[in-house]
């Protein structure tokens, strides 16, 4: 039986595509109808008599067809595929409505689509290490309620202690955030003193690479006793960035020894170009170096001894099987034995794990209350557009109605015309959509550009904007999704209003269209307060 | 009085009587079921049209162009082996549920 639906199933869809089965049925029906003229000949009726009794028994040859149809192929598919051929024909009718129309949406949806790429980068996109699902970010909570990045600031000692102590992580990392240094290409003697760079680097534990299962594009990593002995390991990692940048992607690059605050250290690899950092800054780190090195990289500074020295952002990955709630508990306790013995000022209340994304904790209300204070800002501009479009398709009407009146004089269902002035609309924004994705493309761009040029400004030296505005699944799904609202939104009120039972007798009587155009003029001076009163309040916005 | 065909039935119809016959036209199953129930059973010939694709599309029939003894073309469907035993299945659940209708109305009675 399964199998026997199933099979119909596939014939069903094959006859949506292509159809030799129309052809078919029409060769069927008309040799049956000659078998059946054949018949009522030989009872001796006239050839036109036997004609028509033929048609008469076989009960009309369009309704036959359409029996046959309707039982053959999926019905709302097909009608789908009617309506969507209809939309694309009325839609190339009207090129400058539609041309107007498409522009609009595309505006609106662009704006919004470009604030979730964003969001997306910022929140949504894990970190760029292999299984980001299993990576955790541990962020304590002061006392004094002191909010901030330092929530996500770990002394030295009690990273090792966690690390020692905890029996949750596969791999439990530490990495400080971005030191500047200046770097010199060592073997150049007087003549390379004018070529020192202002570079900025992260000291990381030695495991760090590893546990993230980030490879090099060239030469090897920190192995994970890298960061024991201090000032023993003058080795650094550099970014990809870096090396096509400060070092125009010399192959032979590896090896190589450069000065770094006055320290000689060796090149030992080149971070993959793919692996952007973890860091809460939107910026890849120039190099990775061993903790070891933190006397020779931040000098007058006691970070890997100083208890209360908070300058390392700790990330674990889960062990396999091991549930959030039961290595948070874990760490809070060994953080507590920590502090408790070490910490006399400001003690941490409690460690909280965080799935990591580039932004630290996005559950941060004050965060959320900014992105949705941004998402309405944004939606309505695309409400603006919609209404524009509703306004549009109103102003149209007269024209539809002609069309729409007859389809449901010849006896079409109000549910069915609608559905069809639906599909139309959702046709119209979905390429709205589409154009709007290409310029959230293009903003994103620009946007890229304008945060680098800023931040390079503000933080000096050459910046690498380590945040991937480049649209994925989710920004494509959003915007597919707000396509088809949008469609239905500003489609669903003209497609009521040209559907109304009353209309039909426009087809009678177009004079007796008066009173309705009355309605109809209220309904779109409504159309037009809203968007006056939203511009106001987007130029107000915009004014702060 | 003509009777009106029970919803659902019309594909059983069709199975038995191209098990019987062997491979027949749609006009031919059509004439067919007009002699067996003695013209009490009117079937409009168009709404075997929907019986008979279904058929095909579930593999229980399969419809080949041949010709009349008159030498007409005409499509004359078979019943396959799954239709075969999609036949006595769908048989025997006709029986069952004959014989609990006929059960039920008796005992009503």
């Amino acid at each position: 039986m399964i199998l026997a639906s199933l099979r119909r199933m596939i014939a069903k869809l094959r006859s949506l595509s292509h159809n030799p089965a129309e052809e078919e049925l029409a060769r069927e029906i008309s040799s049956h109808l000659v078998l059946l003229e054949d018949d009522f000949r030989m009872q001796g009726m006239t050839p036109e008599e036997a004609r028509r009794r033929a048609r008469q028994a076989i009960g009309g040859v369009e309704q036959t067809k359409q029996l046959h149809r309707e039982e053959r192929s999926i019905l709302w598919l097909e009608q789908t595929r009617q309506d969507l051929r209809h939309a694309f024909r009325t839609l190339a009718r009207n090129p400058g409505f539609t041309f107007t129309a498409v522009v609009t949406l595309a505006l609106g949806i662009g704006v919004n689509t470009t604030l979730f790429t964003a969001y997306d980068a910022v929140a949504l996109r894990p970190l760029p290490v292999a299984n980001p699902g299993g990576v955790v970010r541990l962020e304590r909570w002061f006392e004094s309620g002191f909010a901030g990045d330092t929530q996500y600031a770990f002394s030295w000692p009690e990273y090792v202690y966690c690390r020692d102590h905890e029996d949750s992580f596969a791999d439990l990392v530490a990495t400080s955030w971005p030191v500047h240094v200046l770097i010199a290409n060592s073997t150049g003697g007087e003549e390379a003193r004018t070529q020192w760079k202002n570079l900025q680097g992260q000291m990381v534990s030695g495991n760090y690479f590893n546990a993230f299962g980030i490879g090099t594009a060239l030469g090897r990593t920190f192995g994970p006793e890298e960061d024991r002995a201090p000032g023993a390991n003058p080795v650094i990692v550099l970014s990809h960035a870096s090396w096509q940048r400060d070092f125009q992607g010399d192959p032979q690059v590896i090896g190589k020894p450069v000065k770094i605050n006055g320290t000689d250290y060796t090149i030992i690899g080149v971070a993959p170009g793919a692996f952007t950092g973890t860091s809460l800054l939107p910026q890849v780190p120039d190099f990775w170096a061993p903790a070891s090195m933190q006397g020779q990289l931040a000098s007058g500074q006691d970070w890997l001894r100083q208890p209360t020295d908070f300058e390392f952002q700790v990330l674990g990955r889960l062990k396999p099987g091991v549930a959030l709630k039961q290595a948070e508990a874990e760490t809070n306790a060994l953080i507590h034995q920590f502090s408790n013995t070490y910490i006399a000022h400001d003690r941490t209340l409690k460690v909280t794990l965080q799935h990591t994304a580039f932004f630290g904790n996005t559950n941060d209300i004050r965060f959320k209350a900014g992105v949705a204070a941004l998402m309405l800002i944004v939606a309505m501009v695309l409400f603006v557009a919609c209404a524009n479009v509703a306004n549009m398709l109103l102003a149209r009407g007269a024209t539809r109605q002609r069309e729409i009146s007859v389809r449901l004089a010849l006896g079409a269902s109000r549910a069915r015309v609608i559905r069809q002035l639906i599909t139309e609309s959702v046709l119209l924004s979905l390429a709205g959509g589409t154009v709007g994705l290409a310029l959230s493309v293009l903003a994103a761009r620009l946007i890229r550009t304008a945060v680098t040029q800023m931040l390079t400004a503000q933080l000096g030296g050459d910046f690498a904007f380590s945040l991937n505005l480049n649209p994925d699944a989710r920004v494509l799904a959003y915007a597919l999704i707000l396509s088809v609202i949008a469609g239905i939104v500003f489609g669903l009120s003209p497609a009521l209003q040209f559907t109304k039972p009353e209309l039909a007798t426009s087809l009678k009587d177009e004079t007796t269209s008066f009173g309705r155009r009355v309605a109809r003029s209220r309904f779109r001076s409504l159309l037009v307060i809203g968007q006056v009163a939203v511009s106001v309040l987007l130029l107000a916005c915009w004014a702060f | 009085m003509p009777i009106q065909i029970l919803q659902g039935t019309l594909d059983l119809i069709v199975l038995r009587t191209l098990a019987t016959i062997g491979p027949q036209h749609a006009y031919g199953v059509a004439t067919r079921l007009e002699q067996v129930s003695e013209d009490l059973l009117k079937v409009n010939q168009g709404t075997l049209y929907p019986a008979l694709v279904r058929l095909e599309q579930q593999g229980w029939i399969k419809g080949t162009w041949g010709k009349t003894e008159s030498n007409r073309e005409a499509k004359y469907y078979a019943i396959t082996k799954p239709g075969l035993k999609a036949l006595r299945e769908e048989t025997e659940r006709w029986r069952q549920m004959a014989g609990l209708m006929d059960k039920v109305l008796t005992e009503e009675s």
